[in-house]
């Protein structure tokens, strides 16, 4: 069954919250461009996801100030205190949806990250940059449903480690199309 | 020979998250056209703060001028960059002093990352400046977050004076 054809089109349901909008281009990209490149790549695993909500974070000033420069640790480790704290404000989200948060800066312990998705156990989520890359929103959530980075860094790829050098239109492999398929996130 | 500016783009651009794959490929020669870069209005931001934060990963004195121009920038996410990658030329007075300033920065996420800067390098020396940023902090987040520095100052400073 090559390139996913014939079998039945899982969904996953997403949900943006925004604390700052996503920079016009050339500095990042559009909520649509980001969901159209990814659908598009997803397609391929006869994946879609569907974006329920894009709302800006029901936040007090203070948190929206405190967590829009988010730090995440060593990100691929285990989530900081604030990637914690940030996870608690789902709304309405199932279980297993997920909750993509846009900070105007992703710290990570060496430096700046276009987005990390290390999230606490059972609340699937992922921050990104608002100046990210076109490739940024589905990488994160290509690591959510079970994808590691490709070690080859081709720029076709869409699990290459720099979503800035990834070339349009992203690729999933064959074996990254049967993984992300067997995540308890798909519907 | 230095590389073009769209060479250190292009190297920038396919950086890894640690940085590992680039870290050997830019030299004392590319740093004044990575200066030149960090600022350059035709920069997306994303690859500039990926350039402030490769910059801060060389751990140079030499670097010091480039950090300094992200955190003197009007760009907050360059600043908030910078704030955090001093972190690696604190035995240097000027990026004591650039930390120094950026404590007064008006955006949270410079101060913030000014803040753990300071913890991170154990900078007793900016004890008091932390005091006083402490004091007119408005946010009650940042105010939480800044105790818990000064804390460690203390700390610090006590367990100095012991030994």
């Amino acid at each position: 069954m090559a390139n996913g054809e014939h079998q039945q089109t899982l969904h996953l349901n997403l949900h943006i919250k925004i604390l700052t909008p996503p920079s016009p281009p050339p500095d990042g990209n559009t909520i649509a461009n980001m969901m159209a490149a990814m659908n598009e790549t997803f397609s391929r695993a006869n994946v879609t996801v569907n974006l329920v909500t894009t709302d800006e974070m029901d936040l007090t000033r203070d948190e929206f100030e405190f967590f829009n420069s988010l730090f995440v640790g060593e990100c691929n480790v285990a989530p900081s205190d604030e990637q914690i704290e940030l996870s608690a404000f789902r709304a309405n989200a199932a279980i297993t949806d997920v909750v993509v948060y846009i900070c105007e800066t992703v710290m990570n312990d060496l430096g700046a990250l276009d987005g990390c998705s290390t999230h606490p156990q059972g609340i699937p989520m992922a921050v990104i940059r608002s100046s990210c890359a076109l490739y940024t929103l589905a990488h994160e959530i290509g690591h959510l449903l079970g994808l590691d980075h490709s070690p080859d860094q081709l720029t076709h790829r869409l699990m290459n480690p720099a979503p800035a050098n990834i070339d349009a239109p992203a690729k999933l492999i064959k074996s990254e199309i049967k993984k992300m398929r067997q995540s308890g996130l798909l519907n | 020979m230095a590389k073009t500016k769209e060479d250190i783009l292009k190297i920038i651009r396919g950086a890894k998250p640690n940085y590992s794959n680039v870290i050997d490929k830019l030299t004392d020669e590319d740093y004044p056209v990575i200066e030149n870069l960090i600022d350059d209005v035709n920069v997306n931001v994303n690859l500039a703060v990926k350039l402030v934060t490769y910059i801060g990963l060389l751990k140079s004195e030499k670097c010091l001028p480039a950090l300094e121009i992200a955190a003197k920038s009007e760009k907050r996410e360059l600043r908030t960059v910078a704030a955090f990658e001093l972190r690696h030329l604190t035995n240097f007075p000027k990026a004591v002093s650039l930390i120094n300033d950026l404590l007064d920065d008006p955006n949270l996420g410079v101060r913030k990352f000014a803040l753990k800067t300071v913890a991170a390098s154990k900078l007793i020396n900016l004890k008091e400046k932390v005091e006083l940023v402490l004091e007119k902090e408005s946010n009650n987040r940042m105010k939480i977050f800044s105790m818990g520095i000064k804390d460690s100052l203390d700390i610090l400073a006590n367990n100095t004076i012991m030994h």
